[in-house]
């Protein structure tokens, strides 16, 4: 009796937590939040304790890389490791996925002191030389973003990268599973920039339609813009690439007032960008730099 | 009321000795401090007799008891079933056991329960199977021999406790609070079954708190208070020593240093006296003083009344 | 003999358990579980192979390990607890016996546990058409073996302390072996030359549980299967860890008071 008490609490407890972990303080709207990715990417330790992570959806997030690679668990390399002249295990040149600089986590031969227990080790785990390896097809990590979103509606990245693994299929079918999956992320989280951008995004590649794509970038412009001091990291990115796509779509629409507008609007959001002064310089003359001076925000 | 039969120290066989406590010291030590239940307390008990182990709440008993089990190591003395140093395999292999408290697997039947007991004593298979149901219809649980143990009452549990003690047929047997949760039908039952296995030729030893009980069936009791044997009877002797005599009788017959007390009523003398020597003399000295003897009483004596007077006097 | 003694002391602990139905609990809600997971089929079964088999391993691991802990941790605690402890120490066995028969009984638990679930998982997987492979055999083999330490740790644990820190214990020890494993041979790579050494015979001291989890070769494509000296390696790892545990185990049991 006593043992049914236990499991039926931890796993109570277990579903309340990781149902309530979206709840974690959203700040602002739309939500401040810390990547989990960028987490797991920059420091060992942070990965190490990926399996004790408070917020579940960061979990998750965490385990697609574990599917991209087969299973092969990866860390980031240490400092100290680095120093000891340890090579990073990375990706084929030719990888589409983002730049890594991992090891294994289950140590290579050449770096394990344990003798027979390590290559035990090895042999049981999921483990093989990873120096240039390749990656499963994402496909294959769909239902941890299903899971990611229904855990943790706030969880944008849940929405707009599974949205990505959908679309990688060019098919009308894949676009309009997508298309969906952003949707409804889009009802849990109307002020998204990055989920507004998304199905922008989609309509221009897939569909070719730049008119229905215009408000929808227009919208997260003028959410993104309003909010621009206090807007979580990757809501910024999103923003930075609503610029771009809008001022494009405005210029393959012929409407270079717009884009001008739009352009000179991203540069002073966004002084660093690379491509918003190229359209912009594309626009009707003027001085380029001196109408980014007038639009950047004050005080900034 | 009527003396059941018992054995006489004369009649008891001078078989080996199947229970020798040497000086037993047993303590139990916690953070704070170390308490002493059994101090210097020594022993024996002979084959074939059936001891009684008696003494108040706390007297260490049971201290004792789980000393010859082997449940715990004494501090200094030792113990020693049939010449085999207590705790042993092969001392424990002769020993039926009754604990005190008597707790069984809640989920496992009486019949189960026996047979797992059973195994563990090295019986197997059928008859061992044969054996566990007998002992259990003469335990008066025939009924209950498929009911999960946590489905029974405490006598009914208690039954369970004898039952498993029995298998076997031990040379020993040793029973803590023996009658504990039993009714007057199960006591009964229980009294012949532990005569039975006397008979057989098995050795009792047992502690209860029924006094009657241990009158009824013990050859000896010993009596124990503060850790340390306070007295050692043979309960016949006893019961002997504890009789008392009264003589109703006319005449001026003198009974002055022969009866404990004396007194007339109605015109008759009443003289009690401590022994049946002392009786006779006294009727005696009534006939020979012309006087006539009226009546003869044996009355027994109490054992609690020793019980409390022995603990009250060792206190 | 003393094998006939701990069968009978084996059989008991399994009656117990499964007429407590502590069993008939896990069972069921691993399978919600695994059933659960099929309403994600609405993405279509393309994509699914790795994750129903990655909750497939997760769900058998970490139920079959928790009733392990919590049936053995509890093992003799309860015994003295109860008292049933005394007519089954007045027979003719020894402490020893008592401690084995008693972990064979809660491993013999943890395993139909452990078989239980997994024949339920196989039924859940079969439906996401997931073919059957030799590896799944293997991993069933060696997460027993596991099992058998588990409940060899938490037996030695539980006559150190209460029931509940000791299956507290076993919990952070047993999940956490992952991470203290990585953990230390991460330390080890910038540590002192002096404390080198100090590491190594922790690593030595301290098993690796995560050994006898095949579970990222089952759940992902096309692992091979384990070569054969590595199971009998395996076997012999545990065989040694679980005597230590029960070893330790009984050198506090043995002469205490009950």
């Amino acid at each position: 009796m006593k043992a049914h008490l236990l499991l039926i609490s931890v796993l109570g407890g277990a579903g309340a937590f990781s149902l309530n972990a979206g709840n974690v303080t959203p700040i602002v709207n739309p939500p401040v939040r810390v990547s989990g990715l960028d987490a797991h990417d920059g420091s060992a330790a942070a990965s190490l304790l990926g399996q004790f992570r408070t917020n579940i959806s960061a979990w998750l997030w965490v385990h697609t890389d574990l599917y991209l690679h087969n299973g092969v668990h990866m860390r980031p390399i240490t400092d100290a490791e680095r120093k000891a002249g340890i090579q990073i295990e990375g990706p084929r040149a030719d990888s589409v996925i983002y730049k890594e600089v991992s090891i294994t986590l289950v140590p290579s031969p050449e770096r394990d002191y344990r003798g027979i227990v390590g290559d035990v080790d090895r042999a049981v785990n999921a483990w093989k030389p990873m120096k240039n390896h390749t990656h499963n097809d994402p496909m294959q990590t769909l239902p941890l973003f299903r899971l990611m979103t229904w855990l943790d509606p706030q969880f944008i990245d849940g929405w707009t990268t599974g949205a990505s693994v959908l679309a990688r299929d060019r098919s009308p079918a894949g676009t309009a599973k997508a298309m969906k999956l952003l949707n409804e992320g889009l009802a849990q989280n109307p002020d998204s920039v990055d989920i507004l951008t998304e199905i922008a995004y989609l309509d221009i590649t897939r569909k070719n339609d730049l008119n229905g794509a215009i408000p929808l970038l227009e919208h997260a412009r003028e959410l993104g813009f309003s909010h621009l001091g206090t807007i979580a990291d990757n809501e910024r990115d999103a923003l930075e690439n609503t610029y771009h796509w809008l001022a494009l779509c405005y210029r393959d629409t012929n409407r270079p007032l717009d884009e001008r507008r739009v352009a000179a609007q991203g540069i002073g959001a966004f002084p660093d960008d690379k491509v918003l002064p190229h359209l912009l310089a594309g626009t009707a003359p003027g001085d380029s730099a001196k109408e980014a001076d007038s639009m950047r925000v004050g005080g900034e | 009321m009527e003396y059941p039969e018992s054995r006489t120290s004369k009649a008891a066989p001078l078989g080996e000795v199947a229970i020798r406590v040497d000086h037993l010291a047993v303590q139990y030590r916690s953070k704070v401090r170390s308490v002493e239940a059994v101090r210097d307390l020594s022993f024996e008990v002979r084959e074939g007799e059936v001891v009684g182990f008696l003494g108040p709440n706390g007297a260490g008993k049971s201290s004792t008891i789980k000393a010859l089990i082997g449940f715990l190591s004494p501090a200094a003395g030792t113990c020693q079933i049939f010449g085999l140093k207590a705790g042993t395999l092969e001392a424990k292999a002769t020993i039926g056991y009754l604990p005190e408290v008597a707790t069984y697997y809640p989920f496992l039947t009486p019949l189960e329960t026996l047979k797992l007991y059973g195994k563990l004593q090295c019986l197997k298979g059928p008859s061992l199977d044969r054996e566990a149901k007998e002992l259990l219809s003469l335990v008066g649980l025939e009924q209950a021999i498929r009911k999960q143990n946590r489905a029974l009452s405490k006598g009914m549990l208690q039954r369970v406790g004898i039952a498993q003690s029995l298998l076997g047929n031990p040379r020993l047997l040793i029973l803590d609070e023996v009658t504990s949760g039993l009714d007057p039908v199960g006591r009964r039952q229980l009294r012949q079954i532990l005569k039975d296995r006397q008979k057989k030729g098995a050795t009792l030893f047992f502690s209860s708190h029924e006094l009657s009980e241990v009158e009824g069936i013990c050859d000896r009791i010993l009596l124990i208070d503060k850790g340390s044997l306070i007295d050692e009877r043979v309960v016949l002797d006893l019961k002997d020593a504890l009789r008392k005599y009264s003589l109703r009788f006319t005449g001026d017959a003198p009974m002055f240093g022969l009866a404990q007390q004396w007194s007339e009523s109605d015109g008759n003398w009443i003289a009690e006296f401590a022994d049946k020597e002392r009786l006779l003399e006294g009727i005696d000295r009534v006939t020979s003083g012309g006087g006539k003897v009226l009546d003869v009483v044996s009355q027994e004596g109490s054992l609690e009344d020793y019980f409390v007077e022995t603990i009250g006097r060792a206190a | 003999m003393k094998l006939y003694a701990w069968g009978a002391l084996a059989q008991g602990v399994v009656l117990e358990s499964v007429r407590r139905k502590d069993l008939w609990v896990v069972a069921i809600l691993g399978f919600l579980i695994m059933m659960a997971a099929g309403t994600l089929g609405f993405f279509g079964m393309q994509g699914l192979q790795i994750f129903v088999k990655d909750l497939s391993v997760s769900v058998l691991g970490m139920f079959s390990t928790i009733v392990a802990i919590l049936t053995a941790a509890r093992m003799l605690p309860d015994e003295i607890k109860q008292r049933t402890l005394y007519p089954l120490l007045a027979r003719p066995i020894s402490r020893f016996d008592l401690i084995i028969g008693k972990t064979i009984g809660s491993v013999l638990v943890s395993w139909i546990a452990f078989l239980v679930l997994a024949a339920l998982t196989g039924i859940a997987l079969l439906t996401f058409h997931v073919k059957f492979e030799p590896i799944m055999l293997q991993y069933l083999l060696c997460k027993m073996m596991g099992l058998a330490l588990t409940c060899s740790l938490a037996v030695a644990l539980s006559a150190y302390m209460t029931p509940a820190a000791g299956a507290t214990m076993s919990f952070i020890l047993v999940f956490g072996s992952s991470m203290i494993t990585r953990a230390t041979m991460m330390a080890y790579i910038g540590a002192a030359p002096e404390l080198k050494p100090v590491i190594r015979i922790f690593t030595a001291i301290f098993p690796e549980f995560t050994l006898f989890d095949l579970g990222g070769r089952v759940a992902n494509l096309n692992w091979a299967p384990v070569p054969v000296w590595v199971v009998l390696f395996l076997f012999g790892y545990m065989f040694f860890y679980s005597s230590s545990f029960l070893g330790l185990a009984w050198l506090k049991f043995r002469r205490q008071a009950v």
